[in-house]
């Protein structure tokens, strides 16, 4: 090798090897700068800071928590959800995240129980917790629920005939009993008659069909519990109200003596007893659910107007236009069904309907126990919410039986209910920060400076420059 | 100090002298203002078609008109950096007055730093001439300081950490044409080196999204500045930096 190319062949691999170990500490430097991690906020409305109530729990986290998250592909939606579990982790070195796409990773989806994109499963100490909305207030409470050390149950009523929560019967409730525990959260039987007071650790309580009447003093326990915050559903067929009629209207809900009828329903080849439900309130929790639901003999629950005084009563689902409440189940059973203006009830007809009590602050039901009580006690603002008892009423027990679970959206529906009721009674709320909307109309005139703004200052003066300078060296030459 | 001075002096009258300054400012500003005439148009068009209160207050002009339009320009920006940075070693090598520069009593970091800060200057006022857009808008709707202060904050180490690499590879050859191609090339990769991760079915995140030139800017778009992002920038341009002095270094030994 000649000698002059044989130092250039060390001093270019001298000159590669200094930059690969230059680059190493780079990396090492990278890595700790990494570590350390600070975001500046710089908008005007504080969009891209956590609130002080996240923070708060961000920082009393104790076990390591990691965010699974199945963005969804539209919008900005990606952004932000990366941006709010990005400052999340920066507030806390136990929190960390992925971004996982759903359409590729089913089985991961799948395992998590994820029905929705948008969805965070949050995943902590073998505990999960889904959050279905891609916003902080509803990850700051999915990590207070999450973080909770008792485990908050689902408890069925039991002792008036309710529908079994076990067995192989078309009536029984092995189906959603499943999915309720898939949601995390344990199932159990309750003796109203026999309990002193309603579990502490209740997430909700769920009537199921009850055919015979609920004596007095288990419905002073649901009044007291209701009343502290708790979470109910109640389930009623026709022609049997269970002893609840009254209890149900204080809190604003009627019910009626009727069946409902829906003979488009009978299109479908089902019986006409078996309404078909399209119609949801889009200003709730359904917002965005479009999935047709079937209530197999169903009575009509009513919205009583006006609500007592404090109440919110809100229309959940409703039947479409052609079916009515049929008061004279006389004529059912005669095989004659026709609407009549006099006696019946028009459609559409509501079949769930949804009571939200005042706030109210009662300690004793709100989650009271063990570290949840300690958080409180740190002063993070959990005490100071107010517990809202919450009702939905359901004209159907059947719907969410074994024999029509899988049927069309029961399923989903029941379990949206459900995941609503058994939030925590007195949430965290956050108020979102965004900018104020400001829709652009430009006048003849903007628009044309706007074209000359655009076109012809910036680029015009470089032009402009440009030959100037040309010109200055054409002439020196 | 007084070597630094004179090379960025030199450095900055060749470029105010040359066409390849003003073909390059011409072109990108003149892309910019297509941009935001078309953004500014698509923001008026949705404000039209927004029939209700609900969709009509998602629409500003931060986040209809200046986030899209930053990031399109990073984009820009990286097909036409390597323009101004071509020249920066590779024609002294082919004139042949890096030999002359050598001879001067300059250490090699002054000559690097002054080539560096000349092009700086020169990309800083190219980025200025975008400036009468933005005040434009500002004077048509409310718009966000704060993400156009972290917009061009980014936008600025973004160019920087491009006209490094750009020096570093104009460094290693005489030939303009190379060294604007291959640093095209190499920005090129470490902007679609994060794309692996994307379709790998991960949602980023992870090595190769680190390393990926644009994921770093999205943040500052959105008003954000992480010190991880600024990190990131500061030690690429450090790398590419050191490397442009060991290979000075290394041609000064090979004489």
């Amino acid at each position: 090798m000649p000698f002059g190319r044989s130092r250039r062949v060390r001093t270019g691999s001298q000159t590669a090897l200094a930059m690969l170990a230059f680059a190493t500490v780079l990396v090492f430097a990278g890595l700790f700068v990494a570590r350390f991690p600070e975001r500046i906020d710089l908008t005007d409305v504080g969009a891209q800071s956590l609130s002080e109530e996240t923070r708060k729990v961000l920082a009393s986290l104790e076990t390591d928590v990691h965010a699974i998250a199945f963005p969804s592909r539209e919008g900005g939606g990606p952004e932000a959800l990366r941006d709010l579990l990005e400052n999340c982790r920066v507030a806390s070195r136990r929190f960390t995240y992925e971004m996982v796409d759903a359409e590729r990773n089913l089985s991961l989806a799948k395992q998590y129980e994820v029905r929705s994109l948008d969805t965070t499963v949050l995943v902590a100490g073998g505990k999960s917790h889904n959050v279905t909305e891609a916003t902080e207030q509803a990850l700051t409470n999915g990590l207070r629920e999450l973080l909770l050390d008792r485990e908050r149950k689902v408890y069925f009523t039991a002792g008036h005939g309710e529908h079994p929560l076990e067995g192989t019967t078309n009536e029984a409730y092995s189906g959603v009993r499943g999915d309720i525990q898939g949601a995390n959260f344990p199932v159990e039987p309750l003796t109203l008659i026999t309990a002193e007071k309603i579990p502490d650790d209740a997430a909700a309580i769920i009537i199921g069909g009850p055919r015979k009447p609920f004596m007095e003093p288990e419905i002073e326990l649901l009044r007291a519990y209701v009343l502290g915050g708790g979470a109910l559903i109640v389930l009623l067929d026709p022609e049997n109200d269970a002893g609840l009629r009254e209890l149900l209207k204080e809190w604003g809900v009627g019910l009626d003596d009727d069946l409902i009828v829906d003979k488009f329903s009978r299109m479908f080849g089902g019986d006409y007893t078996t309404p078909v439900v399209m119609e949801y309130n889009a200003d709730s929790f359904m917002a965005g659910f479009n999935v047709a639901t079937f209530f197999p003999e169903a009575r009509s629950i009513e919205p009583l107007s006006p609500a007592p005084p404090g109440i919110t009563v809100t229309r959940l689902a409703s039947t479409s236009q052609a079916a009515w409440g049929e008061r004279g189940t006389s004529e059912i059973k005669e095989g004659v069904v026709e609407f009549q203006a006099e006696t019946d009830i028009p459609g559409p007809v509501p079949v769930a309907v949804l009571s939200e009590l005042p706030p109210r602050d009662v300690p004793a039901q709100v989650p009271a126990e063990g570290s949840s009580q300690e958080n409180e006690g740190d002063g993070n603002g959990e005490a100071e919410g107010a517990a809202r008892g919450r009702v939905i009423v359901f004209g159907d027990s059947d719907f969410i039986a074994d024999a029509y679970l899988g049927l069309s959206g029961n399923a989903d529906f029941f379990l949206n209910t459900l995941e609503y009721l058994a939030r925590e009674a007195n949430p965290v709320l956050i108020e979102r920060r965004q900018r104020e909307g400001a829709p652009l109309f430009m006048t003849a005139g903007q628009g044309q400076a706007l074209t000359l703004v655009s076109f012809a200052l910036s680029p015009g003066l470089v032009l402009l420059g440009g030959l100037m300078v040309w010109r200055s060296r054409r002439k020196n030459r | 100090m007084n070597g630094f001075l004179a090379v960025y002096r030199r450095e900055l009258a060749s470029y105010f002298q040359s066409a390849i300054f003003y073909v390059v400012a011409f072109v990108f500003l003149g892309i910019f203002g297509y941009l935001f005439f078309a953004s500014v148009l698509a923001y008026g068009y949705f404000s039209f078609q927004a029939q209700d209160p609900m969709m009509a207050s998602q629409l500003n002009g931060t986040e209809m008109v200046l986030t899209p339009l930053f990031h399109d320009t990073s984009v820009v920006m990286l097909l036409v950096m390597p323009l101004l940075t071509m020249r920066a070693f590779a024609e002294e090598r082919k004139t042949g007055t890096l030999e002359l520069l050598f001879t001067y009593p300059l250490r090699d970091l002054e000559t690097l730093l002054g080539k560096l800060a000349a092009v700086l200057t020169v990309f800083g006022i190219v980025l200025a001439g975008t400036l009468p857009c933005v005040a434009f808008l500002s004077s048509l709707t409310p718009i966000d300081p704060g993400v156009i202060a972290s917009s061009y904050t980014g936008l600025f180490l973004l160019g920087s950490a491009f006209l490094c690499l750009g020096i570093f590879v104009s460094s290693l050859t005489e030939n303009q044409i190379v060294a604007a191609v291959v640093s095209f090339g190499a920005l090129l990769a470490f902007w679609l080196i994060g794309v692996v991760e994307q379709f790998s079915g991960g949602g980023g995140g992870g090595p190769l999204s680190y390393l990926s030139i644009l994921e770093h800017f999205d943040a500052f778009t959105r008003g954000v500045v992480d010190t991880r992002d600024v990190a990131f920038y500061l030690l690429f341009c450090a790398f590419f930096l050191f490397g442009t002095l060991r290979v000075l270094e290394s041609m000064r030994w090979r004489g």
